[in-house]
């Protein structure tokens, strides 16, 4: 009886010894299978790149729909908060994380000779496009990556403006009375769909607050949103309720852009412009 | 002849605590009635319960015949008027300002003083002496002054009747004079005047009638020498007193402490 | 009372409530914002005046009024130069109620309960406060227990911020705590001024009965005031007036504390005459700071909570050692 207890231990061992995911990652080092995502950006592109099977966990905020464009990709995958224990017990072959994000987890990580990516958050469309490409490759799946670059960019050409005629102008404005000034990527996004960022025109540089008296008197063509006003309620929402920004919601274009759209870098910031450039085609028309 | 103001079957409590029992009161016009009695014997609170601050457990207060929660709003307020122990003022207002706060029953809301308030005001401060110190922040005066003008804050409203409570404690000799001969000229003038006094002798020099209290019940009531017997000196006060006259008028001197009750009753258990 | 003190305040108000006017990012010319007001201008101009501008300087004067007001009265009342809406609880129990009915969505549904929070936290602080002190408190324990609600009203308040569904929510705190009318509209003030103008009326009808409270309660008392019922009127009118004014513009604090003092001096120390002029005065004090926060820091405006406690705070101290002095 010992015997054959000892056997059988031996036996599990073994078995659960082929189990490892380390040991099947070792044999094919340039297609990780066990990818753990700790930010919202790369999560998208993950989920985006590759097959579900070889995803360990992304981020909480990758499967809530406020944030992530692909949340509906995201069902039956383990989530995680960015802390070094839960990415541990995955053991995954490659983890991807923000510049800004869990830097302790990731200094931990790398302690650990854990395999992490960092990708910070691309500013312009070139940067959007190289970080596609980037997080394709670390992945191993390049051809995939291409593919959604170049889907990304027929959708950008669509929406870019036909000539070099006068820009509309437009403002993004969030709640806080925060608008969006020069050097973010919405800003880029304004800029490709054929529109003047009037927030980056009045020397706004990156999100900084404007007040409701300026954005009235500024007048822009086009009013850029990023719902249409179902927020919990908060004073920072209660905001864009004002009266006087309703006024101007019924007077000048209204484009909504759902956060999840640009809040990263990634292929979706092109649907993101293709509603800025509707919103300017039709301010276009009306102008005639 | 109808009382000024009478109390019958009078039962007070404070909280739970019953302090008055079937207590009888009577004031007449020209009348000052003295209310003695050791502490705790339920003077301040009969004073309180006649001046309509305390709401009898049993039994009425009558102005006139009238019972007190019949009459008009403020028609009592405007002819009683009523002197609490150790009052003063929260806030620094000036002499005059405080004093016109006695004309409150007789003006209409709203509504600035009127001619006849300012003479009421001019009238109170003189038969105070207090005058001068129209402008004076009242919390600024000594007690002899503040003493007077609280009088002349009660007599502002031109009462019928004055319910004071000690208000000669805390003055020396002098002033604790003044305010009894102030007292008496109120009486003289026809008003009625009810005072809560410890002091013995200025009870017997200045009342026409006492009342004393113990227990919460009446032990006496009558015409001072009546009333401050050496008896009642001894059962209710407790003191042996030096009791005389002078120049026709009455003094009583408190001398010796009688032994307490239970000191007597401890001495007899050991002796 | 000096005649001149309640035109020359009144004056003061209008000129207050003008510069108001003409403060904004905007830098509109003073005759286009008085165009502006009468709807004369282009309807940029006219928005900015009459939808954000003027809302602001309204509720400002409104506001302001009502903390001078409340904070007069319940001095009178309790005879203590200490008692303030802020100080006491009042308003941070007022922010908690309106937090409780803006972050659940209540008020969205139904917008009147926004102000109704307000005043049931009012309500509550005072009888606490008047439980925890009792009525003729000494400074010291109305002190302790206006410290006591305030810290646990402003304690709910953040766990309130924390569980709300909102993400902003855990960052509006020190909105709540320290006030602001900055984004206010007409919405605001429909909801408010109403409920302050009700409360004004019941606050200015104790005028008389806190005079004789001068005098002590039993005084009062036989000057003929009843004075249970002064004292319902004055929790309800602090209550209805700070409430609904702390739920559209959170809990500003020391605008109480500071006009009454300044004024009393002027009023003969007569606590009914201190009513109308702290009114006046705390419409003043509020239209400055609320100026200040627009002019000092345009980009991201200070909290109008910073100004006025920047203001009282050292008045406070002054109270303090003041009142030392008097006890020694």
């Amino acid at each position: 009886m010992p015997r054959a207890r000892a056997v059988l231990v031996i036996a599990a061992f073994a078995i659960l010894a082929c189990l490892q995911p380390g040991a099947a990652g070792a044999a094919d080092g340039e297609r990780p299978a066990r990818v753990v995502s700790l930010n919202l950006c790369t999560d998208q592109l993950v989920l985006e790149l590759l097959e579900r099977e070889r995803i360990a966990s992304i981020s909480f905020l990758g499967a809530d729909p406020r944030y992530s464009a692909v949340a509906g990709r995201a069902r039956g995958i383990p989530r995680n908060h960015g802390r070094a224990e839960e990415v541990l017990r995955l053991d995954p072959d490659l983890v991807l994380a923000g510049t800004y994000t869990s830097r302790a987890t990731v200094a931990l990580l790398r302690r650990l000779d854990y395999r992490v990516v960092e990708m910070a958050p691309p500013r312009d469309i070139p940067a959007v496009r190289a970080q596609i490409r980037r997080i394709a490759d670390v992945l191993g799946v390049s051809k995939r990556g291409e593919a959604l670059i170049r889907a990304f960019d027929r959708k950008l050409r669509a929406a870019a403006p036909a000539g070099a005629g006068a820009r509309p102008s437009a403002v993004i404005y969030e709640a806080n009375g925060i608008a969006v000034g020069d050097g973010e990527l919405a800003d880029a996004a304004v800029e490709a769909a054929g529109l003047s960022n009037l927030a980056a025109e009045m020397g706004l540089r990156g999100p900084s607050p404007l007040s409701l008296e300026h954005l009235v008197v500024a007048r822009p063509d086009v009013l850029i949103l990023q719902n249409h006003g179902e927020n919990a309620p908060s004073q920072a929402t209660h905001l864009l309720d004002h009266p006087a920004l309703r006024h101007l919601r019924e007077r000048t274009a209204v484009a909504i852009v759902p956060e999840a759209l640009w809040t990263c870098g990634g292929p979706q910031l092109a649907e993101a412009v293709a509603r800025l450039a509707e919103a300017r085609r039709a301010v276009q028309r009306e102008g005639g | 002849m109808t009382a000024l103001l009478e109390a019958s079957s009078l039962a007070v409590s404070l909280g739970r605590r019953p302090v008055l029992d079937d207590v009888a009161f009577t004031l007449a016009p020209g009348e000052t009635v003295g209310l003695v009695g050791p502490n705790g014997a339920g003077k301040t609170t009969l004073l309180r319960a006649l001046a309509g601050v305390l709401k009898p457990v049993r039994g009425e207060v009558r102005l006139e015949g009238q019972p007190v929660g019949s009459l008009p709003h403020g028609h009592f307020a405007a002819r009683v008027a009523y002197l609490p122990q150790g009052g003063g003022s929260y806030w620094a207002v000036p002499v005059r300002t405080l004093v016109m706060l006695g004309r409150l029953p007789h003006r209409e809301r709203w509504s600035k003083p009127e001619t006849a308030d300012e003479r009421a005001v001019d009238t109170a401060l003189a038969a105070t002496g207090v005058e001068h110190l129209a402008e004076r922040p009242v919390t600024e005066l000594s007690g002899g002054e503040r003493a007077r003008v609280l009088l002349a804050r009660a007599l502002a409203g031109e009462p019928q009747l004055l319910l004071a409570d000690e208000p000669v404690s805390g003055l020396d000799p002098y002033h604790r004079l003044e305010v009894m001969e102030h007292l008496r000229a109120l009486s003289q003038a026809g008003k009625a005047v009810v005072v809560v006094l410890h002091d013995l002798t200025l009870a017997a020099r200045f009342c026409d009638r006492l009342v004393l209290l113990a227990d919460g019940k009446v032990a006496a009531s009558g015409p001072p020498e009546e009333v401050l017997t050496p008896q009642r000196l001894d059962s209710v006060y407790r003191v042996r007193a030096v009791l005389g006259r002078q120049g026709g008028e009455p003094f009583v001197v408190p001398w010796d402490r009688l032994g307490d009750k239970d000191d007597s009753s401890l001495a007899e258990g050991t002796g | 009372m000096r005649g001149w003190l309640l035109p020359s305040l009144a004056l003061l108000v209008i000129a207050a409530f003008a510069g108001s006017l003409l403060v904004g990012p905007a830098g509109l010319a003073p005759l286009a914002v008085l165009d502006g007001l009468f709807g004369l201008r282009s309807e940029t101009v006219v928005l900015v005046v009459q939808e954000i501008r003027l809302p602001r300087s309204l509720l400002a004067a409104t506001i302001g009024a009502t903390l001078g007001l409340a904070g007069a009265a319940l001095q009178g009342y309790l005879r203590n130069p200490l008692a303030e809406p802020g100080l006491i609880g009042i308003s941070g129990a007022a922010a908690l109620g309106a937090v409780l009915t803006l972050y659940t969505g209540l008020s969205a549904a139904f917008s009147l309960a926004l102000p109704i929070g307000g005043m049931a936290g009012a309500v509550c602080a005072v009888l606490l406060v008047q439980a925890l002190a009792g009525r003729d408190a000494g400074t010291l324990s109305l002190i302790l227990a206006g410290v006591a609600v305030t810290s646990f009203a402003a304690a709910l308040t953040s766990l309130a911020l924390n569980l709300a569904p909102s993400p902003f929510a855990a960052l509006e705190i020190v909105f709540w705590l320290l006030g602001s009318l900055s984004g206010r509209s007409m919405e605001h003030v429909a909801l408010a001024v109403p409920f302050m103008a009700i409360g004004w009326l019941l606050l200015a009808s104790c005028a008389r009965g806190l005079d004789a409270l001068t005098l002590g309660e039993d005084a009062a008392r036989s000057l003929g005031f009843d004075l249970r019922a002064l004292r319902r009127r004055l929790i309800l009118g602090t209550a209805l007036s700070v409430g609904a004014a702390t739920a559209v513009a959170g809990a500003i604090g020391f605008v109480g504390l500071v006009i009454p003092h300044l004024l009393r001096p002027l009023v003969g120390y007569r606590p009914g005459a201190l009513l109308p002029v702290s009114a006046l005065g705390g419409a003043v004090l509020l239209l400055l700071a609320d100026m200040a926060v627009r002019v000092v820091t345009p980009g991201q405006e200070l909290k109008l909570g910073v100004v006025t406690a920047l203001i009282g705070a050292p008045f406070f101290f002054w109270l303090v050692v003041q009142s030392r002095r008097e006890a020694t």
